[in-house]
């Protein structure tokens, strides 16, 4: 499994452009790519998984989770797949939101200020 | 063929043929202007420059207006032996074949459809060809003709606008709910299944109607290219479902844009199913421009030997709490390509905004290609966006199990595709389903698995 995260601050960007080919039978693969863009921040993402014929036995899938954490913060993720082979099963997920404010809410009754609430949600995100 | 036609333009196209069909028609100053810019910018378009290989389309090949007499169109000899063979596979009534084919240029529904119009003409429901409404209907057709899909919008929007003949044209007034779908299949009086379609939908406050195109059988066209443009305005509280069965021959070039505004807590769904043509390019779209309005896209496709079909949906968020969804089913086999194009924009004044997306794509064998491509545009942090796509073969437990119940490996894999199908399968007016279940089992029987 390959891992990749990425913190975007206040104002800024980041962009990924990523392809991935599969030429060997027999690869298996779990990418993951997480995100959290603070307000003002840009986060843009590209990532193609190709497949090509004749090869087998091939599992392979690409996740984005991406954390907008103001109202200002923008995301443009791309997942794409060029699958020329049946013998193989390979997909892609793309999730992007906002922080959960049911858990938000979980934290401030414990006591903790919104900040630090939110502040702990992004630090289990990224772990 | 085209023989038996009582009249046609030249083969080509250029100013003068824009100008003949305008006054074929008897149209007034404003459409032939509208026609005439729309040839200026079909002229200055580029071709697109993604997607499927289009260079097989020769614009100066093509006849852009053909009118018939109502008779004879094709002869039957001349319809492909595979597709009268699939006719006779699906038990097509003798008079529905000759018109699928193209022989017949009516399919004779009066009985039907006669009733009907009496019913829904009572709650002041406007259902007829577009030709018809611009001469009964001018001022409602200019105010909402090209406002959603205007000639500039891309080569085959401007080709459409500059030669359109024929497609529906519907009002369906305030509060009135239409129970049965319209079919286009039921509209008479002229050849349904134009080149160049231009069909236009208004559902005002608190309406609802569905509207129905196309069928499941195999349509023969002796045409190369299909180009049609669907605007749809669903105003404040309406409903508009618009259900497709695209299954043109395998010559045909499938270029469509359809798109829908919708205002405050309307909903559009489309269910598109897409089986037949050479290429098809086509992505339904809505635009969520009322606060709390919904967006629902049902999208099929199934391609075989020498087929590239590429469909999707597109999802354009304005208005706060808007939500969309995108199902698509597609399969590949005996060679063929099907790709999914999909859009989500969420505009950054656009709040709570929530869409979710699944692409499910299956691909039969090993010769058959598919492909994703999604985008996600995200321009406001209070919205919720979900995409995920897979793409498998047949599952080999699956299809053990089936087989271990006596069924041979052609029935079991038909039955699994069958069931991948589904969730669009039952979407489909009852008949429809009952045929798509049959032409996929028969698609199958080729593939040898």
């Amino acid at each position: 499994m390959i891992v990749k995260k990425i913190k975007i601050l206040k104002s800024k960007s980041e962009t990924l452009n990523d392809v991935w080919e599969f030429n060997k039978s027999g690869q298996k693969e779990e990418i993951l790519i997480k995100a959290v863009v603070e307000d003002g921040g840009f986060f843009e993402a590209k990532g193609m998984f190709k497949i090509a014929k004749g090869v087998k036995d091939v599992d392979v899938f690409l996740r984005y989770r991406v954390l907008l954490l103001g109202e200002n913060s923008r995301a443009v993720v791309e997942p794409q797949l060029e699958i020329q082979s049946n013998d193989i099963k390979a997909g892609h997920s793309a999730s992007i939101g906002r922080v959960d404010e049911q858990q938000v809410f979980y934290l401030m009754s414990r006591g903790l200020s919104r900040q630090k609430a939110v502040e702990l949600i992004v630090e289990a995100f990224l772990k | 063929m085209d023989t038996n036609a009582a009249f046609r333009t030249n083969k080509g196209l250029n100013k003068e043929v824009v100008n003949i069909i305008s006054q074929r028609k008897n149209e007034p100053l404003w459409m032939t202007t509208f026609r005439q810019q729309a040839y200026e910018i079909f002229l200055k378009k580029p071709m697109p420059k993604w997607g499927p290989d289009l260079s097989g389309i020769d614009f100066d090949e093509i006849y852009y207006y053909v009118k018939s007499k109502g008779g004879v169109e094709n002869d039957w000899k001349d319809v492909p032996k595979e597709i009268r063979e699939t006719y006779d596979e699906l038990g097509i009534p003798e008079a529905e074949k000759k018109y699928l084919g193209g022989v017949k240029a009516q399919y004779d529904s009066e009985i039907v459809y006669g009733s009907l119009k009496q019913t829904i003409a009572k709650d002041g429901v406007i259902f007829c060809g577009m030709d018809e409404a611009l001469a009964k209907y001018p001022k409602l057709v200019k105010e909402y003709l090209g406002k959603l899909v205007p000639p500039s919008d891309n080569k085959f929007a401007a080709l459409n606008s500059a030669v359109w003949s024929g497609g529906s044209f519907i009002y369906v007034p305030k509060n009135v709910k239409v129970d049965l779908p319209l079919q286009a299949y039921f509209r008479i009086n002229e050849a349904n299944f134009g080149q160049f379609e231009r069909t236009l939908i208004i559902v005002d406050e608190g309406a609802f109607v569905h509207y129905v195109e196309g069928c499941t059988a195999p349509i023969y066209s002796a045409d190369s290219l299909h180009a049609a443009v669907v605007e749809i305005f669903v105003k404040k509280g309406a409903r508009c479902r618009y259900t497709t069965i695209q299954n043109w021959s395998t010559n045909v070039y499938n270029l469509v844009t359809k798109r829908t505004k919708v205002e405050e807590n309307g909903i559009m769904e489309w269910v598109d199913g897409n089986m037949g043509s050479k290429v098809t390019m086509k992505y339904p779209a809505v635009i969520l421009a009322g606060k709390g309005a919904r967006g629902e896209i049902l999208s099929m496709t199934v391609a075989g030997k020498g087929q590239t079909l590429d469909a999707g949906g597109k999802c354009i968020h304005l208005a706060d709490d808007t939500s969309s969804r995108i199902i698509s089913k597609s399969i590949s086999l005996n060679g063929g390509r099907s790709s999914y194009r999909g859009l989500i924009s969420v505009a950054p004044e656009a709040k709570r905004v929530k869409t979710k997306t699944v692409c499910d794509a299956l691909i039969v064998d090993n010769i058959s290609r598919s492909d994703t491509y999604p985008v996600n545009k995200v321009f406001n942090g209070l919205a919720t966006v979900e995409h995920e796509a897979t793409v498998s073969k047949i599952g080999e437990e699956q299809l053990f199990y089936l087989q271990s119940r006596g069924f041979s490996q052609d029935e079991a894999e038909a039955m699994i595709v069958n069931g991948f199908v589904e969730p669009i399968a039952k979407e489909l007016p009852m008949e429809y389903s009952v045929e798509l279940n049959r032409l996929i089992n028969l698609q199958m029987r080729g593939s040898g698995g």
